[in-house]
């Protein structure tokens, strides 16, 4: 075992520099590859909503102050009956920072896809550099430089930055800082040496990280809560200072009602929904010791998680890192210095949360989403098993044997990882999955033509992500549709419409010859010849109505 | 062995990040990352050098700093201004006044404490 002693940060160097910035460029690569090629947005339903609040405020260089007048695409979310209760003046439903960064790239790259798009892809791979930051911090740079490399290949950070969870992204990017500076202030404590300049920039750290998603704070806050009880008992003291802690507290309750006013009141509604959800039983009995004993054994299912998501094979390439992650934890135990507490913090923390139905606080049915936060725990501790593994056999090949090792690593991860998330990324929403060139130039065309907050009925687009798409590439007019529907019938602005999108491209994207005749057909009853405005290949037309 | 001098190891880093961005991404790459340093990083940079942190840590906090309170600044600035992208320009000119302000009087402490 190593000696005990308190990591001291090593001066930087040029060759890790280098290092780490190919590494991180390579990372970008890979993460960009879904917009490099085609200049069309993509994502689920909440990603299309955040894209449009976004591009309204740099389509209109208004910020946004209340939702504008878009609720077909604003009002798809499961939790719309309770947006009312929540939100009754109509207020931008988020923190602004979140959507104001967003515009802000859009409005710097001067272009609204790429601006919003490639900042996206920076700041969610930019867990590379976080988790580096945190484990360079505890154990060196190569154990640093692994721990952020697999960051890359993270499959639940990737799904949540294709898909569209962004807020958790960003929240999640925190949490190795939070843990770092909370370590640093609390070995400085406990040194007799404090340095309040850490408590103050982890409050100013969190109060950034409950802006952008609350979440990522209870988690860490609950991390931090173990580590502080661990050491408590090892050092038998208290680890921070009463009246810090308190500054702390009063810089955290000052700073998030003064950087986000308008959504306190709201704030405090969602918490209280979520709040009686978590009393709701939705989830399933499981036996008691399973449970107990169960990582990923999650009582009823999914919940709208994917079933993959709970499967060690699944989201770590196989079990060949497995043996490495026991090995991690089997060092952290036996070693148990302050910063090994740390990291062992995360896991008994991050266990403790995703276990508490065990004592009989019910978790609702979206705490599964919580697993997002494992890979910020596992794969530190996998490079941390990586490093450390020749600690545990003393013999004289032992540095040679140790970098041996850390090649042959990197080489499996280059080899095994690499080969499943470039087609992953190259191929993501391809075809159907986002808008088509048509549809695109369509939406070019309506932007630079019609009026400012006009109703335009969308008739043809059988998808919701053709829709939802189509209303966030227009965000200053109106696009009426019904979820999954190929004409609108219950949307509540109907009778508002002025104009009329036939969208044909779907069907001639599948050659549905039966699907086009139909679509023409309807034309044909709702539409005069004259009033055609604009006709792209016959496959996106727009009428002006009456 | 010869030494290359870090300043042109940095500056040949700094091209190679700029070429990567314009190869994909054209001027729209240039510009975003651009951006982000001069908008997240650099006036809270500034500030941050003066104090007692590691050189990875005042670049890390600053970063993460800047990047929640860049957007603050511009969102009610905007409202006040009525324009996002005035906003954008004079929230960073704010900012960076106010960090040369306080790097300037930081320093100036701490030449008055060696002396």
């Amino acid at each position: 075992m190593e000696k005990k002693k308190r990591p001291r940060m090593i001066k930087i160097t040029k060759t890790e520099i280098i290092i780490l910035i190919v590494v991180y460029l390579f990372a970008l690569f890979l993460w960009t590859l879904p917009f490099q090629d085609q200049s069309i947005p993509y994502g689920e339903g909440d990603a299309s909503i955040n894209f449009f609040l976004s591009n309204h405020m740099f389509s209109t260089d208004k910020p946004m102050v209340y939702v504008p007048n878009a609720t077909s695409v604003l009002g798809i979310s499961s939790q719309s009956e309770d947006y009312a209760k929540v939100n009754p003046n109509n207020y931008l439903f988020y923190a602004p920072q979140f959507h104001t960064n967003f515009a802000v790239m859009q409005i710097i790259g001067n272009n609204a896809i790429i601006g919003f798009y490639l900042y996206l892809a920076i700041i969610c791979s930019s867990i590379f550099f976080t988790v580096y930051f945190l484990m360079r911090g505890l154990y060196g740079p190569i154990t640093g430089l692994l721990s952020g490399f697999l960051m890359i290949f993270s499959v639940r950070d990737q799904l949540s930055y294709i898909w569209g969870q962004w807020g958790t992204a960003f929240t999640f990017l925190f949490i190795p800082l939070v843990l770092y500076t909370y370590y640093k202030y609390s070995s400085s404590v406990i040194e007799k040496k404090e340095k309040p300049i850490y408590a103050y920039i982890l409050a100013l750290l969190l109060v950034f990280q409950f802006l952008f998603h609350p979440l990522g704070f209870f988690i860490g806050g609950g991390m931090i809560a173990v580590y502080t009880v661990l050491l408590a008992i090892k050092e038998k003291t208290i680890p921070f200072n009463y009246k810090k802690v308190l500054i702390c507290v009063l810089i955290f309750m000052v700073l998030v009602p003064l950087f986000e006013p308008l959504m306190i009141k709201q704030l405090s509604g969602r918490l209280d929904i979520d709040i009686n959800s978590m009393q709701e039983d939705t989830t399933e009995k499981a036996g008691f010791f399973a449970r107990l004993f169960g990582w990923y054994n999650i009582p009823g299912g999914g919940h709208g998680v994917p079933d993959f998501y709970f499967s060690f094979k699944n989201i770590y390439y196989g079990y060949w890192m497995l043996p490495f992650l026991l090995i991690g934890i089997a060092y952290l135990a036996l070693n148990r210095t302050n910063k090994d507490l740390l990291i062992l913090s995360t896991l008994i923390g991050f266990y403790i949360i995703t276990h508490l139905d065990l004592v009989g606080i019910l978790l609702g049915g979206k705490y599964p989403r919580i697993f997002y936060f494992e890979s910020i725990m596992f794969y530190p501790i996998i490079a941390l098993g990586v490093t450390k593994l020749t600690s545990f056999i003393k013999f004289k090949g032992n540095v040679i044997l140790k970098y041996a090792i850390i090649a042959g690593f990197v080489i499996a991860v280059l080899m095994i990882n690499v080969k499943t998330s470039y087609p992953f990324f190259n191929t993501a929403y391809d075809g159907i999955g986002r808008l088509n060139d048509v549809e695109m130039q369509g939406a070019a065309w309506i932007n630079e033509n019609i009026p400012k907050n006009s109703y335009i009925m969308l008739v043809g687009a059988p998808t919701f992500k053709q829709q939802a798409w189509l209303q966030a590439m227009i965000p200053e007019k109106v696009i009426v549709f019904d979820e999954n529907q190929i004409v609108p019938s219950k949307d509540k602005d109907l009778n508002k419409t002025t104009y009329l999108i036939m969208d044909y491209s779907f069907f001639y994207l599948y050659n549905d010859q039966q699907g086009i005749a139909a679509l023409a057909a309807l034309e044909q009853n709702m539409t005069k010849e004259d009033n055609l405005k604009y006709n792209i290949k016959e496959q996106f037309k727009v009428f002006k109505l009456g | 062995m010869v030494e290359i001098k870090s300043k042109y190891v940095y500056a040949a880093l700094v091209l190679i990040v700029l070429a990567f961005f314009f190869w994909l991404f054209k001027l729209n790459g240039l510009l975003i990352i651009a951006g982000i340093f001069l908008f997240f990083f650099l006036p809270y940079y500034i500030i941050m050098k003066n104090l007692d942190l590691t050189q990875p840590e005042k670049i890390f906090f600053s970063f993460f700093i800047g990047w929640g309170l860049f957007p603050t600044v511009v969102y009610y600035l905007a409202i006040v201004l009525s324009s996002m992208k005035l906003s954008v320009l004079v929230s960073f000119l704010l900012l960076l006044t106010i960090s040369l302000i306080l790097n300037w009087k930081l320093s100036k402490n701490k030449t008055e404490t060696t002396s």
